[in-house]
């Protein structure tokens, strides 16, 4: 795997939260989406490309846990 | 155990035939991730794992702690099924059952990570990871089976711009059934799909077609009377950019036409429970509020 590419997954977590950020703007959830960018950039910070896989896609479960709070929580 | 004492308080006629009964009793107030209707009374799980219990239909209210959890467990979703068994998730990965007693007795570890659980009959309802878009989004299966699923009628996978939207679009909540046919929704949407799990028809309600309904949950709670009766709680975002909760209770035909209206003081955070006369709501404050016509 080229230096390059290696680079570029690396940043794919990165990516995928100014996706996140960038693509939704409902206020309900807008917290949730701010707690999950600053998890995707501790999940970027991991040590190798799977650790920072798992790790994003904990993320993801605790975005989801997030929205389900703040959408059907009562 | 604390007694639940129903006291009329007063026949507030907001909606010439509903009448208010509201009790003196007052319930913890930290989220309610979890709500499961069985034979002999009505559940509530908070995230703070308080496990309530209102019995039908004397209204008896007992709180307890859940005990038996580990340090990282985050309660969601709540299921009785017909044979008693109450069942919650600890983790995205870890179904648990819960004992009356209210102590963890078993953990099932899933095999993918499940956001919702309900409860229909003898299985369990659920939503599993990953989403995709236009596929069946619900199914069910007995609590301890590795892979035996069934699909739930009518609810796709929704597509969204963005992935966390892919979440929030794709949220269905369900209120409180009869017999097998359990009303479930989209949590943004404005018609609920009732089911039984293997025919399906769609309930839209004129009411919720008011301004002052929250779009992004616009149905707040519901819950079947029984063969012809619906009562739906409709959400309405406080003043000032509050807190939503239900400020309107509507009681419809099974067709979802406009039988009564209440606007509620206070508002209702749930639905406890619901007869073809009757509707219990969990109000803001933490009381009781039973309405009946």
């Amino acid at each position: 795997m080229t230096t390059h590419l290696k680079r570029l997954l690396r940043h794919t977590p990165i990516v995928l939260a100014m996706a996140f950020l960038l693509g939704s703007s409902r206020p309900a959830h807008a917290g949730c989406m701010i707690a999950f960018a600053d998890c995707a950039v501790r999940a970027a910070a991991e040590t190798s490309y799977w650790r920072s896989g798992f790790a994003t896609a904990d993320c993801e479960l605790e975005l989801a846990d997030c929205v389900r709070r703040a959408l059907i929580g009562r | 155990m604390p007694a639940l004492v129903v006291i009329a308080l007063s026949m507030a006629g907001a909606a010439g035939q509903l009448r208010v009964h509201t009790s003196s009793t007052r319930m913890p107030s930290s989220l309610i991730v979890g709500r499961a209707v069985c034979s002999h009374g009505t559940w509530l799980l908070t995230e703070h794992r308080d496990l309530i219990l209102v019995t039908h239909p004397a209204r008896q209210v007992t709180v307890q702690r859940l005990e038996g959890l580990r340090t990282n467990d985050r309660l969601w979703g709540l299921a009785c099924l017909t044979d008693g068994t109450l069942w919650s998730l600890a983790t995205p990965r870890v179904l648990i059952r819960i004992g009356a007693e209210g102590v963890v007795r078993e953990r099932v570890e899933l095999r993918f990570p499940r956001v919702a659980v309900f409860g229909w009959t003898d299985r369990l309802l659920f939503i599993d990871l990953p989403l995709l878009v236009a596929k069946p989004l619900l199914a069910t299966a007995i609590p301890r089976s590795r892979g035996e699923s069934m699909p739930w009628p009518r609810f796709l996978g929704r597509a969204a711009e963005a992935r966390a939207d892919l979440i929030a679009r794709n949220l269905v909540n369900c209120g409180i059934g009869s017999g097998r046919r359990l009303p479930c929704w989209f949590a943004d949407e404005r018609r609920v799909i009732v089911s039984d799990g293997t025919s399906a028809n769609t309930v839209s309600f004129a009411a919720l077609a008011a301004r002052d309904v929250a779009a992004a949950t616009p149905i707040w709670d519901l819950a079947m009377g029984g063969a012809d009766t619906l009562w739906l709680l409709a959400s309405a975002r406080g003043t000032a950019g509050g807190a939503v909760s239900g400020a309107r209770l509507i009681k419809t035909d099974g067709r979802g036409t406009e039988l009564a209206t209440l606007v509620l003081l206070p508002s209702a955070r749930i639905i406890v429970a619901a007869t073809d006369t009757a509707c219990v709501l969990l109000t803001v404050e933490g009381s009781l509020m039973e309405v009946t016509g």
